[in-house]
């Protein structure tokens, strides 16, 4: 996939579910790269957007209902590994700082996105149910996912035929795995000097063993 | 660093997928039975996580000298990205034995006892500990060492032998892998950084 390709937004709400866009609907743009973009395999099931404004959204309301995004106002983009499969998660606020809006890069990252777009939102806004509104890369076989069931935000089978997928193991996996990383890995410490060296000696010995 | 406060004690089992939420259990006890849970039996495709039995790797040394060196390596790049026809390069990273060790004079007995039991239990940032199964030694991984191959010679024939696998990793294993991947190499730059805005 190229780097920063422009692909339709697609606005999807109750009404729309099932139905293909209209051209309205398809008339903001989001920049976003792809899954193999970012040269490591840390990225590989992330996509990242670029700061293209989105200017208005559709509201989805069961979306609100979402644990991890009832208060979203940030954006962000992520694609799924397989497929390249992309959500945009959009509400009012431009991105100003889109690396930074992406979801698993804190693990309340609706609260972090608000702190972090330091004037872009207002409590009022906060309060502001997300928009979500799911997007297919093109040329995957399939222009766009319906909406998500009620009580939990995830993408369902429609026009793909794919299984329903539930947002602990899709939109919030990379969040998630922040945060669960952090929670678990809290006792892990850098090397001290002294180890490092031990490293660096113990390395420096295995590559001269070699030759 | 963003706090994990918000997810005290096992509240943290929501964000966890339900397929492998036990590893909560698992990782309370490591590194007791860390190896029941961690590995799994390999397939026919190549998985990320997969424990190949010997790949030659580059190395450069702190002189800056670059000599090919043999060993069990992991396989970094992400599953769909290793597979034939998908990314050019397949990441791999070569694997260390713990009994490699030798003290010195700058590194007692004493430093180093303290420094396997922080690699056995998973306490180094950078690095992944691969407890001992089959052939493979009580191993471990340095997430900052990591060389790629070719994807087209990866499954050429030529590499059949370099491709034999000794283990896998399983589902909470991956999952396991992820969250030191992420966390060594996902971890947020402070706030304070003095990286340029544009």
């Amino acid at each position: 996939m190229s780097t920063a390709i422009d692909w339709p937004r697609i606005a999807i709400d109750s009404q729309s579910h099932n139905q293909p866009p209209s051209e309205s609907q398809t008339k903001h743009y989001v920049r976003c790269s792809g899954t193999s973009d970012f040269g490591l395999t840390v990225w590989n099931n992330l996509a990242l957007a670029a700061s293209v404004p989105i200017a208005s959204t559709r509201p989805y309301a069961a979306c609100s209902q979402g644990y991890a995004f009832s208060n979203l106002n940030g954006w962000f983009v992520k694609a799924l590994p397989d497929d390249d499969m992309a959500l945009a998660a959009s509400g009012t606020v431009l991105a100003t700082k889109p690396y930074k809006a992406c979801s698993w890069y804190a693990p309340n990252f609706s609260s972090w996105v608000i702190d972090t777009v330091p004037g872009a939102i207002d409590a009022g806004q906060q309060s502001t149910a997300a928009t979500i509104s799911y997007n297919m890369l093109p040329g995957t076989g399939a222009e766009w996912f319906g909406p998500s069931y009620a009580g939990s935000v995830g993408a369902e089978r429609a026009a793909t035929q794919r299984e329903p997928v539930k947002i602990e193991e899709f939109v919030a996996h990379g969040a998630a795995l922040r945060v669960v990383a952090e929670h678990f890995l809290e006792g892990t410490r850098d090397l001290t000097p002294k180890e490092r060296n031990f490293l660096t000696r113990f390395y420096s010995r295995v590559h001269k063993k070699s030759k | 660093v963003a706090s994990s406060t918000n997810f005290p004690g096992d509240d943290i089992a929501r964000l966890i997928p339900e397929n492998v939420r036990s590893i909560l259990e698992d990782l309370k006890k490591t590194p007791i039975d860390h190896t029941k849970w961690f590995y799994a039996n390999p397939i026919k495709e190549i998985y990320q996580g997969d424990v190949l039995k010997k790949v030659v790797v580059y190395f450069m040394d702190v002189d800056g000298q670059v000599e090919p060196i043999e060993r069990p390596a992991i396989v970094m790049s992400h599953t769909c990205d290793c597979q034939p026809g998908q990314s050019d390069h397949v990441m791999v990273a070569p694997l260390f034995a713990l009994s490699e060790f030798t003290t010195d004079e700058e590194f007692s007995k004493a430093d180093l006892e303290t420094f396997i039991r922080d690699f056995k239990e998973n306490r180094l940032k950078d690095k992944l500990y691969l407890p001992k199964v089959k052939e493979l030694p009580d191993s471990w991984l340095d997430f900052n060492l990591v060389f790629s191959i070719s994807t087209q010679h990866f499954h050429s024939d030529a590499f059949s032998g370099s491709r034999e696998r000794i283990i896998s990793l399983s589902q909470k294993g991956h999952y396991f892998f992820l969250m030191r991947l992420s966390f060594s190499l996902g971890r947020p730059d402070p706030t304070d950084s003095k990286r340029n805005a544009t």
